[in-house]
């Protein structure tokens, strides 16, 4: 019979634990493999929190060309938000609409973007949505989860863009690090979407750069947006987002199930099938 | 951030045979409780542990990588598609008198054209045990604490949280979701997926097969030797069902496929391929 010394049973713990350690017999020990490096983590939950209501906020540069934007004062209740169609950024054809989407508003009428309608709002004004978002970050795809109608994004890391792309709705996105930053590359993006809260319109050779870094803290990420389309804008513009790190989860909240008018209970349109089921 | 070594699955595993003094017990109680590594949980939304503690894998940073017996990652595919419900050992689903009832009501209302499909209408999630059959590829995206389904098909989002609790009663009767809400854990190869606070706004089938908001269910998911997934489902209702039932799926790995953005109205990719499809025009 073993007689139980101190150092005997400090003996002993050291290997049960050792022995706890490495009964794994159904499943290996998760480690961490020091000898990578490690990428900068955006993984998690994010939210736009920020005080402007789903609008882009202005490059910190002040030489940079910025987004459409309204430079008048909004107290909470004030006027409604009209797109600056003097911006230089905007070909004849953009200042238009901008200017309709304006006289619309200011007539009181209603604004309706895609996403209001259960649409996807593509890139960049994906960036405008104030519902949480989950990035996933693997090593060779980095998918955003968007609580709007559950949009998802896919970032293809370290991979060239296709050839012969058919534009889709949030068109094809390739990304790599640049240190600390997490650069996205957008083509290929069918023109259905608004580029802003304004109804400024883009092509399908619109292409858009996405810079990601984290604030110091890691609490805090900045998108910088660079968009770029010959046919739209007369130079490349930028524009900011901010994000805070928020609990999550991403709730599911399906557009097309309850979409109405707050104020009228009337139905708004949905996306719909038409035609027969394809299975 | 260099994550610490934690270990899977020994703490439920008693030790027997050895006898220590209590330094030792002590010890090797604390180096378990830490091994366990799931962060204390609040009720309503339990958070997403880096280190979940039924996992295996590595984790740099954010990036993880699971081990060869637990990579189920990827897109897959299947091969058929089954506009009505497969049972394991055939039959029907085993409806009392009520879950009768209003699957009579769901025909008659499809009949009149009073009930559509929404599913199929305007693209409003499957739910399950539906949408495990449906056509379009899928995806399975492992990251820390948190295995990620992501459907093509009106593209549908599920989040499985690993080895965290389920949310409380009330959070899953007060906010009820077509998918569900899914929490999970491995054991040894096998995924083990519980689902609960289902909306009664799915069908089982193509057929109108009701479910209620009653409904939970527990899917079983490991890879085959072929690298194909075997993926099962056991579906309890007890507002509509005497019993439980069970069906079954296999998928095939396709890594020459990216999931492809998916909205209602929109031509889709040609699934013409997948036994089963037979469009309707």
């Amino acid at each position: 019979m073993l007689r139980l010394t101190f150092r005997s049973a400090a003996l002993g713990a050291v290997a049960v634990s050792a022995l706890c350690f490495a009964l794994v017999t159904d499943a290996t020990a998760q480690s961490s493999d020091s000898s990578h490096a490690s990428v900068p983590d955006f993984s998690g939950f994010w939210s736009r929190a920020r005080p402007l209501p789903s609008t882009f906020l202005l490059p910190l540069d002040e030489n940079l060309p910025g987004p459409v934007w309204d430079p008048q004062d909004h107290a909470p209740g004030g006027v409604p938000w009209v797109g600056d169609v003097s911006n230089p950024i905007l070909k004849l054809h953009a200042a238009q609409a901008i200017s309709q989407r304006n006289d619309l508003i200011l007539s009181g009428g209603e604004d309706l973007p895609p996403h209001s309608l259960c649409w996807p709002s593509g890139t960049p004004e994906v960036l405008n949505l104030r519902e949480p978002v989950q990035i996933l970050q693997d090593k060779d795809q980095i998918t955003i989860l968007y609580q709007r109608d559950h949009q998802i994004r896919r970032v293809f890391m370290d991979a060239a863009h296709s050839k012969n792309l058919e534009p889709s709705w949030y068109g094809e996105s390739v990304g790599h690090y640049e240190g600390d930053t997490l650069v996205v590359t957008t083509i290929s993006q069918n023109n259905r979407t608004e580029v802003d809260k304004f109804g400024t319109p883009h092509s399908e050779n619109m292409r858009v750069v996405e810079r990601y870094s984290l604030d110091p803290d890691g609490e805090g990420m900045t998108v910088m947006a660079m968009v770029e389309d010959p046919e739209t804008f007369n130079m490349a513009w930028y524009a900011r987002a901010t994000y805070s790190r928020v609990p999550g989860p991403v709730e599911e909240i399906i557009c097309a199930e309850n979409n109405k008018n707050a104020s009228t209970g009337l139905d708004y349109a949905v996306p719909i099938a038409t035609g027969p089921a394809d299975f | 951030m260099i994550e610490t070594t934690k270990t899977g699955g020994a703490c439920s595993r008693p030790i027997s045979g050895i006898r220590f003094g209590l330094a030792a017990s002590a010890f090797l109680t604390a180096n378990c409780l830490l091994a366990s590594s799931v962060m204390a949980a609040d009720g309503a939304n339990p958070p997403i542990s880096r280190q979940s503690a039924t996992q295996g894998g590595t984790t740099v940073g954010p990036i993880y990588t699971p081990p060869e017996h637990q990579d189920i990652s990827g897109v897959w595919w299947t091969e058929a598609y089954e506009p009505v419900l497969q049972l394991v050992g055939d039959g029907e689903v085993p409806y009392n008198e009520a879950g009768v009832a209003r699957y009579e009501e769901i025909k008659a209302g499809v009949a009149s054209g009073e009930i559509a499909d929404e599913a199929r209408r305007v693209c409003v999630p499957d739910g399950l045990p539906r949408i495990l059959t449906n056509p379009y590829p899928f995806q399975i995206i492992q990251t820390p604490g948190q295995i990620t389904f992501i459907y093509e098909l009106n593209h549908v989002i599920r989040p499985v949280k690993l080895d965290v609790p389920q949310a409380s009663e009330l959070d899953l009767e007060i906010f009820p979701y077509y998918m569900g809400h899914s929490v999970g854990r491995w054991e040894g190869d096998t995924l083990i997926v519980e689902s609960a606070g289902f909306n009664e706004k799915t069908w089982f089938d193509s057929t109108g097969t009701p479910s209620s908001w009653q409904k939970t269910t527990v899917e079983t998911i490991r890879k085959l030797d072929d690298g194909s997934l075997e993926w099962t489902i056991e579906v309890n209702d007890p507002m509509y069902l005497t019993e439980s039932f069970s069906a079954s799926y296999v998928y095939n790995k396709h890594d020459d496929v990216r999931l492809e953005d998916y909205n209602c109205g929109d031509e889709h990719r040609d699934i013409s391929h997948i036994e089963g499809v037979n469009p309707q025009n």
